[in-house]
């Protein structure tokens, strides 16, 4: 490391402890922040001290995949560098390179330990062209590219491009990409690295949602013929007029089925637990699977060990039981996530929504996309009880209306459960991107005082009894 | 009384920013005052039959989209001026809108327009993006939307604008102050995507003036708008209109 860059390092780490230690909070991007102040070079020498295994972005599911890979990597053995807060720009990527980096006890243990730390990065979309360059990992995982943000990042045409510049700035990275998504493999199309495709190989019967970001050939223009679509434009899709269809699949789901209430796929002559039931998970759990095998140092018995072990403490998918009452928190920031959403609730026969949406800069300003939603699927709902929430509630609440379902503004997710009751069932609470960890907070700090009063409670019903005698 | 006929234009192309939100407005509203109403989506190919069309919407879409688009609605520039011209009420949103004028000029490249309104587009630098709000004469409260466009539009002399800008709004080209246009039963914006929903005055206004076109009777009835109208409230007064 050049002299400049370890100068760097060492006060950005000197910010990580001080932020850490005075302030008692995450220092998130600052460290690195300031070392790239330092050091504009610094990730580029920081990088050198590890074996850069991948890079993971997409627009829905970065985080929850990266923290799912990286288990599967420590499941080795081998020390960790990982932003797994979700702190995706380069300035997170070098803050985590400054931490020391994480280690457990796996089946690879003795040599594992002596050898040199891997790392895997969640990667912002638009920061890729950076990182990539500077990282250069084995993988660079692509998991699908839906509109998200288009205020902020633009059309995805310009996202394509600038993820095609960052493949083309890490010429010996291998690409693994959706190959489901026709937005995802005409990048592979277009540039030099050497590619893998994943990808479900068989028909889930799902219903197409109403609207899709390209299900039109990404070579010549002609809408796309399609066997079967998941989700979005996400499916086993063919040009009838230039013959452009879904590449060969390196890694292909298929079989997939519920078993014990959680999503189930076949591989390689193997049956992989997804331990979720959103579609969605299962392209998250296969490119996990897929950079899992492709990197050579984790076993299938490490990677479902670390599927199976995956407890979600950011909110997505989170669960919280209050008593006699059961809360779950996910995050949806675009259509195609909301559409997610709505499915989950319906196969789960949810009763009790509350939606909470921020315009924050992170956010994205524009709200336009709620009318991409298909909230329509949940006006068949019997005895529905929906509230809205977050800085643009009253853009929802319009939205819901036009699709038939009434809603009440709610400030918290205590409002929620103050204006509902046990008998109607689970509370599915689903935020965007800064109306989330508020939630996340304030539900975590309800589940403690329910368990503390929990605990007097049962303490007053001894003393009770024993006055009782 | 015969259903009221909403002709969505390429809805699986022009969908950039929740485009569709306009005809739902426009088919909730009538639903909701007993007006029989249809959607017909004209896709890529499809026949366009503009005859029997009482509301045209066409939305906006990436440059990509748009590209795609542009032939198809070419080959009925003929019909869609006529209908246009015979007082069809037409509804056009963001990229939807610029399809209107002469032509759009993008750098060295000129792609041209369907020549209904006398305006021309040109690419500026940057885009001009953000939560608008402006005065209109066919609304008494303020129109609220968001808009995120590279073109600027100048109207021709005596073109009617849809409405000015007010707070920090861009309109149409950022410059003269002006948002849209407004020409007979023909209204154009940059405000893209749901416009109607949180302007339910815009989508009444749209209703009433196709009905007067058949010769019905345009008085609308009254609805509870209470919830578009606190989210209009809303948006006007955090951009300091109100």
């Amino acid at each position: 490391m050049g002299l400049r860059s370890s100068f760097a390092a060492s006060i950005g780490k000197s910010a990580r402890w001080a932020g850490e230690t005075f302030m008692h909070r995450s220092a998130g991007n600052l460290p690195g922040v300031i070392a790239m102040k330092a050091a504009p070079a610094v990730l580029a020498d920081l990088a050198r001290s590890a074996d850069n295994i991948a890079v993971i972005s997409g627009t829905n599911g970065k985080t929850t995949t990266t923290n799912l890979s990286a288990d599967c990597l420590a499941s080795s053995g081998r020390a960790l560098y990982c932003n797994r807060d979700g702190n995706n720009l380069e300035s997170g990527v070098v803050t985590a390179f400054l931490v020391k980096p994480e280690r457990r006890a796996g089946e690879g243990s003795g040599n594992a330990a002596a050898e040199k730390p891997v790392s895997c990065f969640e990667c912002d979309e638009m920061y890729t062209k950076y990182v990539l360059p500077r990282v250069k990992p084995r993988f660079f995982v692509l998991l699908n590219l839906f509109r998200d943000q288009l205020d902020r990042v633009g059309e995805i045409e310009h996202v394509q491009n600038t993820i095609a510049a960052a493949l083309e700035g890490s010429p010996e990275t291998t690409f693994i990409y959706n190959g489901d998504d026709p937005l995802c493999a005409s990048i592979a199309a277009r540039v030099p690295n050497r590619s893998l495709a994943f990808g479900i190989a068989c028909d889930m019967k799902l219903d197409a949602d109403r609207i899709s970001d390209s299900r039109f050939c990404q070579k010549c223009g002609a809408a796309l013929e399609y066997d079967y679509v998941h989700y979005g434009q996400l499916g086993a899709y063919r040009c009838p007029s230039c013959g452009w269809e879904r590449p060969e699949l390196a890694f292909a789901a298929d079989n997939v089925r519920m078993q014990d209430g959680s999503l189930v796929f076949d591989i390689d002559g193997r049956t992989v637990r997804t331990g979720q039931t959103g579609v969605y998970m299962i392209y998250n759990t296969l490119a996990a699977y897929a950079l899992s095998m492709a990197s050579g140092i984790v076993s299938f018995e490490g990677f479902q060990g670390a599927i199976d072990a995956y407890r979600p403490t950011n909110g997505r998918l989170q669960t919280f039981c209050l008593g006699s009452r059961s809360v779950m928190t996910n995050l949806a920031k675009n259509p195609t996530g909301f559409n997610q959403n709505i499915r989950i609730v319906l196969n789960e026969g949810g009763r009790v929504l509350a939606l909470f949406v921020n315009d924050d800069e992170a956010d994205g300003c524009d709200v336009s996309w709620f009318w991409d939603i298909d909230f329509e699927r949940w006006s068949q709902i019997e005895g529905l009880k929906a509230f809205v929430g977050g800085s643009r509630a009253n853009d929802m609440q319009v939205r819901l209306k036009y699709a038939g379902i009434e809603s009440a503004i709610v400030e918290t997710a205590a409002d929620v459960l103050a204006a509902t009751n046990e008998s109607d069932g689970k509370v599915y609470v689903i935020a965007n991107y800064t109306a989330l960890p508020p939630l996340r907070r304030e539900l975590e700090l309800l589940e403690k005082q329910d368990a503390a009063s929990a605990v007097q409670h049962s303490a007053d019903e001894a003393v009770h009894a024993k006055k009782g005698e | 009384m015969k259903p009221v006929n909403i002709v969505h234009l390429f809805p699986e192309l022009l969908n950039l920013y929740g485009d569709g939100g306009n005809v739902m407005a426009l088919r909730r509203r009538c639903e909701w005052r007993g007006i029989p109403v249809q959607v017909s989506e004209v896709g890529m190919g499809d026949a366009m039959d503009f005859a029997h069309a009482d509301i045209v919407f066409i939305g906006g879409g990436a440059d990509r989209e748009q590209l795609i688009v542009k032939d198809a609605m070419m080959g009925h520039k003929a019909e869609l001026q006529s209908y246009v011209a015979d007082g069809g009420v037409l509804l056009a949103v963001c990229g939807g809108y610029q399809f209107l004028g002469h032509r759009y000029v993008m750098g060295e490249e000129s792609v041209e327009g369907l020549g209904i309104v006398d305006m021309e587009t040109v690419r500026g630098e940057g885009r001009l993006i953000g939560n608008a709000v402006i005065e209109s004469d066919i609304a008494s409260m303020p129109i609220v939307g968001f808009e995120n466009h590279g073109g600027r539009t100048t109207l021709g002399s005596g073109v009617k604008p849809l409405g000015r800008v007010l707070g920090a709004t861009h309109g149409n080209n950022g410059e003269d102050g002006l948002e849209g246009v407004h020409q007979g039963n023909l209204v154009g914006t940059y405000l893209h995507g749901p416009l109607l929903p949180k302007n339910p005055q815009v989508a009444d206004y749209l209703i009433a003036r196709a009905l007067e076109r058949r010769g019905d009777s345009c008085e609308l009835a009254p609805l509870d708008d209470a919830v578009e109208n606190e989210a209009n409230r809303v948006m006007a007064s955090r951009l300091g209109v109100l």
